[in-house]
Formats: C-alpha cells, structure tokens, sequence
C-alpha cells in the first residue's frame, strides 16, 4: 500500500460531501487498506455529530425563514437574489390586494371602454395605475417602520430603483393584457404606454422633493383633467376637438395624437434624467 | 469612559416651525452609556433622532465615528454602524417577529440568508422573545413590542446604539435584562439613551445630561449630578414659604427642595431630586405621571 486517506478525505466522505471521484477512488482502497480504516472509525463520530448538527441548523433556519409572498416567489423564480426578493414582497403595491386592485381597475377600464365605444375610459384610467403603485411604495404614510427602516445602511435611491422598476413592470404587464382585450384592438389601444411611463417616472422625480402622496394626487389630477380638456365632450365644448360623431376624437387629442405621444416620451426621458441628476436627494428626504 | 470623542455635537439647533427644539446643544460622547434626562418636550428625542441620522439639524455640526451626516457618504457609514430605537416604534403588524426583524436586517444589507437569520435568532433570544419569534407583532404587547424595537437596533452588534425610552412599557425583570444587554453593549461601544426616569439613569449610565427647553443643562457623572441638590433637599413638616418643590412623603412628612422650612432636617440629595432642581415644575408634572 503506497498511500493513505488525510483526515480531510475520510471526514468529506462520512460527512457525504465528497465528489464522485474521490468516493470511488476511496471506496476500493479502504476494503484493502487497514490503517486507512482504522482513521475512518476515529473520524466518523466528529463527522456524523457535526453533519447532525447541520442537518438540525438547516431544519431549524427553514421552519424559522419567512414563507415568501407571491411577488417574492415569483422574482425568485427570476432569479433574483433572496433579500433583494424580500424587500419588494414587503412594497405595499406589490401585494396580491393590490395586483387584484389593479386588475379589477383595468377590468372595469376595458368593460367601461366596450360600453361606450372607443378606448377613451381605458386611456384615462390606465396611466394612473403605476403613479398609484410608485406612490403606495415609496409613502412614508404606509411605512409603519419608517423611522427604523429608514436608518438603516441600504441606500433609499437603490431601493426606490428596485422597487419603481418592479411596480413598473408589474403594472405594465397587466395593463398589456387588458389592452389586448379592447374591443377592435386598434392602434389607440398602445397609447397609453408612454402617457404611463411620463406619469410614473414623473412621481419618482417628483417625489425625491415632496411626498409621493402628494405627488400622486396632483398628477392624477392633472392628467383627468388634460384628458377631459382634448378629448370627450368637454374637449368638444371648448373646441378642443370636432363636434362631429364620425371624428376620431382620441387620435386627434394632443395627448394621443403623434405630438402628444412624442411630447409625453420627452417627459418620461426628462422625468428619469431629474431622478438619476437627483439620486442623492432621495436619501437626503428621508431625513429632511 | 473613553476620552476619545465617538459623538461630536457642536452649537446644534433645530426647531418646528415656531417651537425650538434645540437651542446650542454641545456634547461629546465616548464608549459607555449617556442618558438624556428631561421631561417630555425638553428636545431629547429630537437630539436623538439627530444622533441616529433620521432627522438633520437646522445649523450646527455632528460627527459620529468621524462621520459627517449631512453627506449621503457620512450617513451611509454611520447607519452601517448604529442600532436606534426610536420614541414610538411603528411595526408591520402582519409580519411574525422574525419576520419584521429579518426584514430589518436585509435593510442592514444582512444579505447571506442562513447568517442573517442566525444574527435575528441571536438579537430574539438576546432580549428574551425567542419563544414567540413566530407570533404575530399585531398579537404582541406592548412590552414585548418594545423588545422587538431592542432587538432589530441590536443587529450586527451596533458601535452606536441610540435608544429612546427604551424602557417604557418593560416590566421589572424585562427591565433588568434590558440593563443587563445594554451594560454588555456599552463595555466597548457607545450607547445613548433619553429617558424622563431617573431610577434608569443611576442603574445604568455613567454619564448624564439634563436637558430642558433645547439646552444642556448639568453633564456629568449621575453622582455629581445628586451632588448638585446638596443643601438645598429638607425633610419637614411644612413645605414653607422658600421651597421650589415640595411633595408630600409615604411618612406623611414633606420632602422641600430649596429654602429650608422651619424645623427642617436636611436630607440626602439623589439624583431625582437634582433633576427636579434643574428641570423644575415640568420635570415635577412629569414624575408624577410616571409613578
């Protein structure tokens, strides 16, 4: 017999972490080699108490770890990091009430939308959803553990980035769907895709200065109103639009109409441009 | 108490609107426990929440472990070393304890999962809920709310533990073991705490500062500070004429702060009986609430 097992061999073997081809190699060699089975019977009761007492630690760390909420399944499935899942399963507009909120939002949006004829009611409502969902995030109102959380060494700018970017997509995706599902599925039916975006990234930049509340609200506001002042019978009576029937009063809406979409795409670009020129700030907030 | 400045306030103000919270306040804190005394209103939450990054003064300079929390950079580095418990802890109440505590430790960037849950097993067991690490905080009391607070500010063994009224709502034994982890603390670190009860300042704090009206009014140890009522405490049967504070003893004789009253003996001074001399009728009003 020319060699032996180290120590380390023969405890990697008990404690069942040895790779494929060390066990294969040790296995023969220890049915003819009688002082390497002597070192296996000194090992074994170290290895098994400490492989016990791992198997015990990893029982006990999964009965005590958090069951992880829906969106946080779900991101983990993405492959996105453990904690990173943790912390936008927490985000209040990431919630199942929330997403069921938004779903039956855009259900009675599209039901509405088939009623009268056109997409005019989806367009209005479907922005304001994401400036909701980034408002309820970020709200020191709806963070009961703000004043602890908020001292804590993660970066409020990297959790608003995360947190924004998964509402965003959230939201989005759902409000996709629904628009598949307006009656004629026309072009007007994509409109509300970068009125959404300008709203949304517009309460981030806004809310890195004043409380996202707020903010919600006054953009809500004014986006009803913009919507009612260029399209609808309001538009019609100030002479926004055609009082024709036959006119497509969406498509030559400023908002919706090729102006109005490139206009709202250059506030989306501007909205983020403030938020990155501002990132500091946003720590900065949560102190103020 | 290390001479080494860990905490540095200088000429720090800060008001709400019309009402000054803090009026100059200068302080240096080392290794050990401080505590702020001083009645409701007299600007120690104020002071600590400034100490704990979550609020930034309106002019004056704070250096925490060299740190300057005005910038993005300085908080960083102090949150990366600080536990704070502030006045009234608000909870998730949906979540379990362990889960609110671990939520707080991602949020301490805790980021390998079996560590982190490890440290809050650790901070449970160390403020004595390890038994109800599951229950929800909703079904908690308040008590054992206040430990939650503890424990989730004991995370990553905090070089700078800030602590307001830490001990509101602990009953006797949960106040002793409180005493117990923060004496532990503090053996090498530097631990802050307000409280309005003087009976937490002489069990454990080997400084402290009365504060009223936004101003530091005694600092020093808490001895020296019962040393400032010395000639001025009576028993009698009278409060007299002369006194600043008076109240009626279990003995049914009267305990006089300021001129003797006639036929008076004069009585030890402690320490609740300086900070009534230093804080006065509001530090009085307070006492009796508390008791």
């Amino acid at each position: 017999m020319t060699w032996h097992a180290s120590t380390e061999t023969l405890e990697r073997y008990v404690g069942g972490i040895a790779s494929p081809a060390e066990a294969a190699s040790l296995e023969p060699h220890l049915l003819d080699c009688h002082q390497c089975r002597e070192s296996l019977v000194f090992v074994m009761p170290r290895a098994t108490e400490e492989r016990s007492a791992a198997i015990l630690a990893g029982i006990v760390d999964t009965v005590d770890a958090p069951s992880p909420t829906f969106i946080e399944r779900i991101a983990r499935r993405l492959g996105v990091a453990d904690h990173v899942a943790r912390l936008l399963g927490v985000t209040p507009s990431l919630r199942v009430s929330w997403l069921a909120g938004i779903v039956v939002s855009l259900t009675f949006a599209v039901v509405a939308s088939d009623v009268r004829g056109g997409v005019g009611t989806f367009l209005i409502v479907a922005p304001l959803l994401p400036v909701a969902g980034v408002a309820a995030a970020f709200s020191r109102r709806v963070d009961a553990s703000a004043e602890m959380s908020t001292v804590a060494s993660t970066r409020a700018s990297w959790l608003l980035l995360i947190r924004t970017i998964a509402v965003l997509a959230t939201t989005l995706v759902f409000t996709g769907v629904a628009a598949l599902l307006l009656p004629g599925n026309e072009w007007e039916a994509a409109a509300w895709l970068l009125p959404s975006l300008a709203l949304s990234t517009s309460a981030v930049a806004l809310s890195t200065r004043i409380e996202p509340m707020i903010v919600a609200a006054a953009l809500a506001g004014a986006w009803v109103c913009a919507c009612a002042a260029t399209f609808g019978p309001i538009a019609r009576r100030i002479g926004a639009i055609g009082s024709s029937s036959a006119d497509d009063p969406i498509g030559r809406s400023l908002l919706f109409g090729p102006t109005g979409q490139i206009v709202l795409g250059l506030v989306a670009a501007a909205a983020i441009t403030i938020t990155v020129l501002q990132r500091e700030s946003i720590d900065i907030r949560s102190i103020a | 108490m290390s001479i080494e400045s860990i905490v540095s306030v200088r000429d720090v103000r800060r008001s709400f609107g019309r009402t000054v919270a803090l009026d100059g306040i200068d302080l240096d804190l080392g290794t050990g426990v401080t505590g702020f005394l001083g009645p409701n209103g007299a600007g120690k939450t104020t002071l600590l929440r400034i100490l704990a990054t979550a609020l930034a003064p309106d002019s004056g300079t704070v250096r925490i472990l060299g740190h300057d929390p005005a910038t993005a950079d300085g908080r960083y580095e102090i949150r990366c070393t600080l536990g704070y418990v502030p006045q009234e802890p608000g909870f998730h109440t949906r979540f379990t304890t362990f889960e609110f505590v671990d939520y707080i430790a991602i949020l301490k960037e805790l980021t390998d999962r079996r560590q982190r849950h490890d440290e809050v097993r650790r901070v449970l067991d160390q403020v004595g809920l390890g038994t109800v690490m599951h229950k929800r905080i909703g079904k908690l009391s308040g008590g054992m709310r206040r430990r939650v607070a503890i424990a989730q500010a004991l995370l990553g063994h905090p070089q700078l533990l800030v602590l307001d009224e830490p001990t509101a709502g602990l009953d006797p034994e949960q106040r002793l073991r409180f005493r117990e982890v923060v004496g532990t603390v503090a053996e090498h670190h530097t631990v802050v705490l307000a409280t309005h009860q003087t009976e937490d300042v002489s069990a454990m704090c080997g400084r402290v500062a009365v504060i009223d009206e936004g101003r530091v009014l005694y600092d020093g140890t808490p001895a020296d500070l019962a040393a400032v009522a010395a000639g001025k405490v009576w028993l009698a049967d009278h409060p007299g004429d002369g006194a600043r504070l008076s109240w009626r003893t279990a003995s049914g004789r009267y305990r006089v702060i300021g001129d003797a009253p006639d036929r008076a003996e004069p009585a030890e001074p402690t320490i609740e009986d300086a900070y009534l001399l230093l804080a006065g009728e509001r530090a009085m009003g307070e006492e009796a609430s508390a008791a």
